[in-house]
């Protein structure tokens, strides 16, 4: 006969449990936890509930600044920033946001662009200008080049920058470039991705 | 918008940043709030990462409990639960980030809410695990009305009060089915489980199991009473009565 079910003190823990729900245990861990669920009422009550409520949670609300932020901290770190089209929101969601102000959500704080125009061309000697995303906000300036690799990066509390001799400017290359904004309360916003042409 | 050509980049423009594997990113909310490092920026980020995950957090518990107020108190419970000792629980994930942040955060609120209510009014009594152990009978009984053929009238042979012959086969019955349950893969035999135990239907089953679909879950079960069936057969299980 089957043995009785019974408590066990060597229940699944809620990695475990939460990782056998998503089918990302290896086959090993697999084989152990069916093991276990076979034989353990407790476990294999809390795994089929767990993942009843999994299936019908409520979406996450979006958030202003995940993934641009995580950008500009990136950049200022030196690694490959993100491609001119797509932003990551969430990892651990697989949620993609398109970086371009046209189809940023409705609802989601951006940092206003004054000047360039997003694709427009620009004076060597021009300014980056933002509107301002409140007071004691500050700034992260990322220029990229046409390969998106980033080439400048700061910090700022002003709402423009001229363009920085270090990007080399020369006539007629083009760049890409967002801000990201942290305002006092810890929300943040971008431009998303922007760019323009030296003239 | 234009999309850059760099060579080498992922054909779906993603940064590699973004395509590490998960154990590599935890939610920002989740990050912020685990390296905040003084009592305002962690107030701050624990605020913003109520604002993200409260629905959620409300949705585990009240699935955990019934009846509104039990899963108001939950949630209250849940809270205190995740915060406490200085997030201890939020940083177990972030050691072992395999599951996806959501599905890991539905199974700790619940079960910070399910050992609360055990803490209130303690685990299943005795009466219950006997009826727990009553309805393993049953679903034996059941089971073996599925292995077998027809022919064997389980009830006749329970009502049979001091029928020791009876209960001598019934009993032989019971080991050749468990040594032959025994002989199946983890995986079958928490199917069998599920499905003749916990009386789960096969759609429920698919979800929990991983199966493609109920009608997968109903093939395998259908293979597996069949192989069952000829094991009991070639251990001189057969459909007759004494």
């Amino acid at each position: 006969m089957k043995p009785e079910s019974t408590h066990t003190d060597e229940h699944l823990s809620e990695i475990d449990i939460a990782a056998y729900i998503d089918g990302v245990l290896s086959a090993e861990e697999r084989t152990r936890a069916d093991r276990h669920l076979s034989m353990c009422d407790e476990c294999r009550l809390e795994t089929v509930t767990s993942g009843d409520a999994v299936a019908s949670a409520p979406p996450i609300k979006p958030r202003s600044r995940s993934a641009s932020l995580w950008l500009g901290v990136a950049a200022a770190a030196g690694l490959v920033v993100v491609a001119a089209s797509t932003l990551t929101r969430n990892a651990a969601d697989r949620e993609i946001v398109r970086a371009d102000s046209t189809s940023l959500p409705m609802n989601r704080p951006t940092v206003a662009v004054v000047t360039p125009a997003d694709g427009a061309s620009l004076a060597r000697e021009g300014r980056l200008v933002w509107r301002s995303f409140g007071a004691d906000a500050t700034y992260r300036l990322t220029i990229a080049d046409e390969s998106a690799q980033p080439l400048y990066s700061a910090t700022i509390q002003d709402t423009s920058a001229a363009l920085p001799s270090s990007v080399q400017p020369s006539p007629g290359k083009k760049f890409f470039w967002y801000v990201d904004a942290i305002g006092s309360d810890g929300l943040t916003a971008s431009s998303g991705l922007k760019s323009f042409t030296v003239e | 918008m234009e999309r850059a050509d760099v060579t080498g980049w992922p054909v779906n423009g993603l940064s590699p940043i973004f395509a590490r594997p998960m154990a590599e990113s935890l939610p920002i909310e989740l990050d912020r709030l685990l390296r905040a490092s003084d009592d305002v920026a962690r107030a701050k980020a624990w605020a913003v990462f109520l604002d993200t995950y409260s629905r959620l957090i409300l949705h585990a518990a009240r699935s955990a409990t019934t009846g509104y107020d039990d899963g108001m108190d939950a949630y209250a419970a849940a809270l205190d639960g995740i915060r406490a000792e200085d997030y201890r629980k939020l940083r177990g994930y972030s050691v072992d980030p395999r599951s996806k942040f959501t599905t890991w955060l539905v199974v700790v609120v619940r079960r910070i809410c399910l050992d609360k209510q055990r803490e209130l009014y303690g685990r299943a009594s005795s009466a219950e695990r006997n009826a727990g152990v009553v309805s393993d009978e049953r679903a034996a009984r059941r089971r073996l009305a599925n292995l077998t053929s027809a022919g064997i009238d389980l009830d006749s042979i329970e009502g049979m009060a001091g029928s020791a012959a009876d209960e001598v086969v019934r009993a032989e019955l019971c080991e050749a089915l468990e040594s032959s349950l025994n002989e199946l893969s983890e995986r079958d035999r928490l199917l069998l489980t599920l499905r003749f135990v916990d009386d789960l239907p096969a759609k429920r089953i698919a979800e929990v199991q991983g199966w493609p679909d109920h009608m997968a879950v109903y093939r395998r079960v259908n293979q597996l009473i069949a192989e069952l069936k000829t094991k009991l057969r070639a251990r001189g299980v057969d459909s007759s009565i004494p």
